[in-house]
């Protein structure tokens, strides 16, 4: 540490633009003029930059659903400040965020099991063989049993990774959801659960908002109409 | 119908699990510190300060619960992948990312092997990029804690990560 003209702390802190003018004029002059300082500056950049790259990719994981049924869940269990009111602008960062998103009393319908992983609907592992069964085989429109309920298939979406499904799962609490095709196997990219409400709205069986969200960010062309979707079935989704 | 609180927790949690991933090590372990943070979070949303930084607010919370498992569990030492591990991963994911991928599990292991105290202002500052003064906020310090804890950790971190010569190390 002896004859080192710049403190680390003060190298850190010019590193990371904490310093004041004064101060970091000063540090810049010292740099300048000292070879073994400005390696050292370097390094604690490196050091920073080593950091933030070593966890960046954990932000863009999907989030297990059990996590965020989770939350949703512990929410309706605490008294909510204000009433719900779902901006675009929300909507569009939970949809950016999120891979699955499980709402009300669902992840108990779904996941009975406390196993995280084992949720049908997990966008972390493939679909279940029976959800992936009705994905490869089933043709839009179609009603297929899941669960001791039905899926309905609503559409095969083409996009630049490979086709998606989106598809109704019919249970007391309704859920829209999409699927994509990752070489072999199918995972969820997104389910959204609207419970009914005791007004009795229902939303229709079509596409949610949070999927369509989905959808254009990934760019997914118009569905394939029933003819294409049938040769697609036949080819194993090739 | 959940509230805009808990949409707004959700719409954090890719952060929320990062950070925890960063303090804590290993997936599920990190996971569960996330969801004890946001339920308690939810129990003490009234005293959230509207106009305010959720995430730094959110933080604070899962530093907290982190430190309440680890007074029971008698540690706060990082858990991570090993190397051969992530080595395995790379190949199963059939990319050309191994060196890559390698260097980042270096870096994580760095990290995990700090101190507590070091690795959580590394990780609140340069992984989650908070300024020094949300950092003292969060950890409730001093800035000058922040800087003089910061500094040291970077130090060891280059030196772990070999960017730091021999001879110029103290």
């Amino acid at each position: 540490m002896s004859g080192r003209s710049v403190s680390d702390e003060a190298l850190t802190a010019y590193a990371d633009g904490e310093l004041d003018a004064a101060e970091a004029a000063r540090v810049r002059e010292a740099v300048a003029a000292d070879p073994a300082l400005a390696r050292r500056l370097a390094a604690l950049r490196e050091a920073r930059e080593a950091a933030r790259a070593a966890y960046a990719e954990v932000a863009r994981e999907p989030v297990p659903a059990a996590l965020i049924a989770t939350v949703l869940a512990a929410d309706g269990a605490a008294p909510p400040r204000r009433a719900a009111n779902t901006n675009v602008r929300r909507t569009a960062a939970i949809a950016a965020s999120v891979a699955l998103v499980v709402g009300g009393m669902l992840g108990a319908l779904l996941a009975p099991s406390p196993t995280r992983m084992a949720h049908p609907l997990d966008p972390l592992g493939p679909a279940t063989p029976m959800l992936a069964r009705a994905l490869d085989a089933a043709a839009s429109g179609q009603e297929v049993a899941f669960m001791g309920g039905m899926i309905r298939l609503l559409a095969t979406y083409p996009t630049a990774q490979g086709p998606c499904r989106s598809f109704a799962v019919e249970s007391a609490t309704p859920v829209t959801a999409l699927a994509c095709r990752e070489g072999d196997v199918w995972r969820t990219r997104i389910a959204v659960a609207r419970p009914v409400t005791a007004g009795g709205f229902t939303p229709a069986a079509g596409e949610d908002p949070l999927l369509r969200e989905l959808l254009d960010r990934i760019s997914a062309g118009a569905p394939l109409d029933a003819e294409t979707e049938r040769r697609t079935i036949e080819r194993g989704w090739r | 119908m959940a509230s805009d609180f808990a949409h707004d927790l959700v719409a954090l949690l890719p952060r929320l699990r990062r950070f925890a991933r960063a303090l804590a090590g290993a997936p599920d372990r990190a996971d569960d510190l996330v969801q004890s943070a946001c339920e308690r979070a939810l129990r003490a949303r009234d005293t959230f300060q509207p106009g305010t930084r959720l995430d730094a607010w959110m933080f604070r919370i899962l530093r907290n619960v982190w430190i309440d498992a680890a007074r029971r569990s008698g540690a706060r030492g990082g858990e991570h992948a090993g190397l051969d591990e992530v080595a395995e991963q790379a190949g199963w994911d059939g990319r050309d990312v191994t060196e890559t991928r390698l260097m980042l599990a270096k870096t994580r292991e760095a990290i995990a092997a700090l101190p507590p105290e070091s690795r959580e202002v590394v990780v609140l500052v340069c992984v989650e990029e908070l300024s020094y003064r949300e950092a003292a906020e969060v950890l409730e310090v001093p800035v000058g804690t922040v800087m003089s804890r910061l500094s040291r950790a970077r130090v060891k971190l280059a030196k772990a990560l070999g960017q730091v010569q021999d001879e110029d190390v103290p």
